[in-house]
């Protein structure tokens, strides 16, 4: 797993897609926060999908990739539902987002509204709850990406 | 050695020059005076006596991430910049409501919308208007930040515009006139938005 911000400090979009296109990375994911909403928001590139050629423009490189973005995004989906967490799902357009050469998400995480509660995104019975989700969908999307040809 | 009578000329030449410029800027600054004046007079309050319309306004909801059609009868004006307008400062006047599920902090809204009709060429794969939307720099100000609440923006006007002008295919945006990266930090303005990009429209 590679990590592009340790600290906080602004790194540039375009950084970050290089980043992750060096690496080859098999899924790419971008989480931010907001205090609009509830529960995290899933999106995917706006892009619609084009055939994977050897070299691919870099403002709309993501349509290579758009129809494995959407079933990582699916991924994620059932994970947060089994953690209980609300999720909406929508694509949008967003750099680096569209420059990715790999699966990606964009994962937007919110404070959870309950019926008559809400918990904050600095709450860390919330935080851990969205990080095991998370990470029980790579691992099923690892098992499924080895899966594919 | 200049002789007197080129002097003369010269001095003379140099005057008129400067006088001139004189003329042209105060003219210039008359013409800008009109421009502003007839903007601002623009009937974005429709005359006393128009028919009422029904429009649809697509109002997002931050909490499911939804835009849902809500019908209002306005009295709107002729023309279609105008009637485009006063339609969305109707929106962005909904979401600066207390009860708003997509609060917006109160601000001027829309500045101005040009409608712009796409050239009949092979080079344009889905004919018919754009709508260039000028964003006032308080509407960003005021806007939330996080892909969800700007993408739903950006929708709900696109959603609204298409929903109430068919003929509109494509959705620019602009801030006070200029070209902006994004609207708050996330949803990307530079890009030229399909109106088929907003889900859930039906036209009248």
């Amino acid at each position: 797993m590679i990590t592009t911000r340790e600290s906080d400090a602004a790194i540039p979009a375009v950084n970050r897609a290089e980043a992750a296109n060096h690496a080859g990375a098999a899924a790419c994911i971008t989480l931010h926060a907001t205090t609009s909403g509830s529960g995290v928001h899933l999106f995917t590139s706006s892009l619609t999908q084009i055939p994977a050629t050897r070299f691919l423009p870099w403002e709309t490189a993501q349509g290579a990739y758009a129809e494995q973005s959407l079933r990582l995004s699916s991924e994620i989906d059932t994970a947060m539902t089994h953690a209980e967490i609300p999720v909406t799902l929508g694509r949008t357009a967003l750099q680096p987002l569209d420059s990715f050469t790999c699966p990606a998400v964009v994962a937007e995480l919110s404070p959870l509204h309950g019926a008559a509660t809400v918990t904050q995104l600095s709450d860390s019975a919330y935080q851990d709850r969205i990080v095991a989700a998370m990470a029980a969908a790579v691992e099923q999307w690892q098992h499924d990406w080895r899966q594919q040809p | 050695m200049i002789s007197r009578t080129q002097r003369i000329l010269f001095w003379t030449l140099l005057v008129s020059s400067v006088l001139m410029s004189i003329v042209l800027l105060r003219m210039r600054e008359r013409a800008l005076d009109r421009l502003l004046a007839s903007a601002e007079t623009m009937p974005l309050n429709p005359p006393a006596g128009r028919p009422v319309q029904s429009v649809t306004i697509m109002i997002a909801n931050d909490m499911d991430g939804s835009l849902q059609p809500a019908y209002q009868n306005l009295a709107l004006p002729l023309d279609d910049n105008a009637r485009a307008h006063v339609i969305l400062q109707h929106l962005i006047a909904d979401y600066s409501r207390p009860s708003s599920k997509h609060p917006i902090a109160a601000n001027k809204g829309v500045n101005e919308i040009f409608f712009m009709g796409l050239p009949a060429d092979a080079t344009h794969t889905s004919p018919g208007t754009v709508a260039i939307v000028d964003l006032s720099g308080s509407f960003v100000e005021a806007h939330p930040s996080g892909i969800e609440p700007e993408t739903l923006t950006l929708l709900s006007i696109i959603g609204t515009l298409h929903a109430n002008f068919s003929q509109i295919s494509q959705v620019r945006f602009l801030v006070d006139g200029q070209q902006r990266d994004t609207l708050a930090g996330h949803a990307d303005l530079t890009r030229d938005y399909l109106a088929s990009d907003a889900p859930g429209v039906k036209h009248l």
